[in-house]
């Protein structure tokens, strides 16, 4: 066998050289099929609430900001989706608290804003299965 | 031969490198925003996603312009304005679907309830309790089958102290309409909530169904359940939604057009899955009717839809066809399958 494949090579002139490149070749290319699933899945999202009540639900695994309007329709806060971690990117609050507070990404881990009565946190989609809530 | 080899050995890593950024089929896009005076999410799968879900949210604005008695330049705005206003046909075409609900209802779907919403306070978020007097003024003002159609010009004729409000049915419409735009974009997957209104297009990437919640009307856990399904809307109306309490009562804004007050009976909420998401919006409505009537509307219609009705004593009806996608979540309410 392996003289056959020796015969072979010589016949069509690869040298070792050659078959490091096809090989190296074949492997990106092989490697290549599979980056796409390294990004982040469906699953996680972050809940935000105002005041105790359901305001919004969004992924993270898609970088977005999220602009938070209170009562009088004007913005509040603006939450940061990058990476998978979700972020309060900016605030209307006095003391700024949440918005130096470091982001956040996994499972119950949540940022809240007091005074603007905003929480966000990071759920597995409340319930793993749901994928909308009709209300 | 070597150089043959190697050559076809590039094209396949050129093909590779194409391949690896071309869109998968699952690949998740999803917006949130306001319009329509709620929070809205579209989300959309695969190639073409991106693109529908911004002529998706381009057409929510259009409709809003269209139908918004917020938008003095909307034709219901118009109407409301002028009395006798000729229409886009579109817009002609709800008005007339509207007003065969109010037939088919016997009335608990009403667009022309309106002047009475508006005096309740429900419109500007600036509650109060109007009097007897007012309602029983306003009251005989408010049958949408008074609303004049004229089909040739499509002109609207109301009375002088009519106004229509089309609330009740325009975001279910809406969401049927980004269901067509996804369509005519390849998008085979799709889900959409507009401030509760559900419509899903196709199954999730993965074949399988889309789970849809149904809020816990009453206190205790967020829902009562889900139903697994694809291809439908799932709307649901509660007084929960929209309330406020003064001198110890709380009023909703879910009214009875017979009496101008807050619906007043044993149910909780009401929620109609089809796949027509306008009607399954009018038909939540039926809430007012009150559990036996809406039962009976259903039943006479089980063909075009399924229904959920909690009632206030922890009760959940569900119409037979559901009985194998229904999964109970609470375990404070019992389950009925009615017919």
């Amino acid at each position: 066998m392996r003289s056959y494949i020796k015969n072979t090579l010589s016949l069509i002139n690869l040298k070792k050289g050659d078959i490091t490149i096809c090989i190296a070749l074949l492997l990106f290319s092989i490697l290549g099929l599979f980056l796409p699933a390294f990004h982040a899945g469906n699953g996680a999202m972050v809940v935000v609430s105002i005041n105790g009540i359901s305001y919004t639900e969004v992924s993270l695994s898609k970088d977005q900001t999220v602009e938070i309007k209170g009562n009088d329709d004007s913005i509040c806060n603006i939450i940061a989706i990058q990476d998978g971690q979700a972020r309060m990117l900016s605030a209307t609050c006095l003391n700024q608290v949440c918005v130096r507070q470091s982001s956040i990404s996994a499972t119950n881990e949540t940022i809240i804003c007091l005074p603007n009565k905003v929480i966000i946190e990071v759920t597995s989609s409340i319930d793993n299965q749901i994928d909308s809530v009709s209300e | 031969m070597k150089n043959f080899l190697i050559s076809l050995l590039i094209i396949l890593v050129l093909c590779v490198g194409c391949t690896s950024s071309t869109i998968r089929d699952d690949e998740m896009y999803t917006t949130d925003f306001f319009a329509m005076d709620t929070a809205m999410n579209i989300t959309a799968y695969g190639a073409h996603a991106e693109d529908a879900i911004q002529v998706a949210v381009n057409e929510v604005t259009r409709i809003e312009g269209l139908f918004s008695t917020n938008i003095a330049t909307s034709d219901i705005a118009k109407i409301n304005q002028n009395k006798n206003q000729t229409v886009s046909e579109e817009v002609f075409h709800l008005l007339e679907t509207s007003i065969q609900l109010y037939e088919e209802t016997d009335g608990a779907f009403d667009i022309a309830i309106f002047p009475i919403v508006k005096a309740w306070g429900f419109t500007t978020e600036t509650h109060q309790v109007p009097s007897d007097e007012i309602l029983a003024e306003l009251l005989p003002y408010t049958k949408a089958s008074d609303i004049a159609l004229d089909k040739e010009t499509l002109n609207v004729v109301i009375d002088e102290k009519m106004e229509v409000g089309l609330g009740g049915i325009v975001k279910g419409y809406t969401s049927e309409r980004i269901m067509e735009i996804f369509k005519a974009h390849n998008v085979t997957s799709a889900l959409v909530n507009l401030g509760g209104n559900v419509q899903a297009l196709g199954k999730k990437p993965d074949g399988s169904l889309w789970n849809i919640a149904i809020k816990n009307p009453l206190d205790g856990s967020p829902y009562i359940g889900f139903v697994s399904l694809h291809d439908k809307a799932v709307i649901t109306s509660g007084p929960y939604e929209r309330n406020f309490e003064e001198n110890g009562e709380i009023y909703h804004h879910l009214i009875d057009p017979t009496t101008g007050k807050p619906a007043e009976n044993n149910l909780a909420s009401v929620t109609i899955i089809a796949t027509d998401g306008a009607r399954a919006d009018a038909l939540t409505k039926l809430f007012v009717a009150g559990l036996d009537d809406a039962i009976t509307y259903c039943n006479n219609h089980k063909d075009e839809l399924d229904a959920i009705f909690v009632t206030k004593d922890k009760k959940i009806y569900i119409t037979k066809n559901l009985e194998d996608s229904f999964t109970l979540q609470s375990e404070d309410y019992s389950l009925e399958i009615i017919y």
